[in-house]
């Protein structure tokens, strides 16, 4: 083997991860090639310069609540969207039924308009709270 | 290599936890790579901001599809391949390599320790300035496996080729460093 291909070894063999065959030729090359010595060095350096950059980052907590806010908001968001499909389609088919039988007595009527409108109190507590968290996500954020 | 492998089996065992509802399992995944991953992420991308929301939706992909993997997935590359997307995602849309690094020198602290005094604020800056120069492929075997301390059986798993692809671009990554090293002033 030449230098050149020493020096492919040695970035194996900085990082642990040679032969052992490979290991023992190296050493023997590296005992008599000062150029692959000093290639050695610079590895050793440059994976130190790499591995001691430290970095200020958030604390886990705050960025798990962060996570679980965020799927909150996704799980939320399908339920939601789910309840407001299902009520529209009852509203509508109730409406349309309401349309069509124009005999239905009075109490009848207004048994349903009191439950399109308690639907509908339902619809704003969901968008209000959907609304709510949305706000402090973006807080958080 | 044992520790290697008592680790891979605590992970084995939080994902089958975690299949089975123990939403604790989930907590300590989180605990256990919150801060490798996040500091991957940020040493992709050097912007704070955004390294931390690439983190969140990492971990929110990993709860979504944390029900469907193999019993058996090698977790750690699992999670980090995650976050490797969603770095070469962002890198791609903003292609904001350069102008990213900007910011790191106002949020990389360095670490005063004694083994680490030898590196003053000028070469750390000089590093950052490297790092955005050199490809994000390279940057990101560089980062997992001089910083992350990943094998070369974890690479190969996060960026998708073989052990022996990896050992080359490890080691054209490294030549790359040197080469912007030298030339940066």
């Amino acid at each position: 083997m030449n230098c050149k291909e020493y020096e492919f070894l040695l970035s194996i063999y900085v990082d642990n991860e040679c032969s052992e065959s490979e290991k023992q030729e190296l050493e023997a090359h590296l005992n008599t090639c000062s150029s692959c010595q000093k290639r050695l060095d610079q590895l050793l350096l440059l994976k130190g310069v790499v591995r001691n950059e430290s970095i200020q980052l958030k604390s886990a907590e705050k960025v798990k609540k962060k996570v679980y806010n965020k799927l909150y908001l996704h799980f939320f968001i399908l339920f939601a969207g789910l309840v407001i499909c299902a009520s529209l389609i009852a509203v509508s088919g109730g409406l349309v039924q309401l349309l069509l039988l124009n005999s239905t007595p009075v109490i009848i009527k207004c048994i349903f308009f009191a439950g399109v409108g308690l639907i509908m109190v339902g619809l704003v507590i969901i968008m209000f709270d959907i609304y709510r968290n949305v706000i402090r996500f973006m807080k958080n954020k | 290599m044992l520790g290697m492998g008592v680790r891979m089996e605590e992970d084995i065992k939080l994902v089958s936890r975690f299949k089975n509802k123990d939403m604790a399992a989930y907590d300590e995944i989180f605990s256990k790579y919150y801060k490798p991953v996040s500091y991957y992420i940020f040493k992709m991308v050097y912007n704070k901001e955004i390294a931390e929301d690439i983190t969140q939706d990492t971990f929110i992909k990993v709860y979504k599809a944390l029900g469907n993997v193999d019993d058996n997935v090698r977790l750690s590359s699992w999670i980090y391949r995650i976050a490797h997307n969603a770095c070469i995602d962002y890198i791609r849309k903003n292609k904001s390599t350069l102008e990213l690094l900007d910011n790191a020198k106002e949020i990389c602290d360095l670490n005063r320790g004694p083994e680490q005094q030898f590196m003053n604020k000028e070469l750390h800056d000089k590093i950052v300035r490297v790092m955005g120069k050199i490809n994000s492929r390279y940057r990101s075997v560089l980062i997992l496996r001089d910083y992350n301390d990943l094998s070369y059986k974890d690479i190969s798993i996060v960026l998708k080729c073989s052990e022996s692809a990896i050992k080359s671009l490890i080691h054209r990554a490294r030549l790359e460093f040197q080469k912007v090293f030298e030339a940066v002033d």
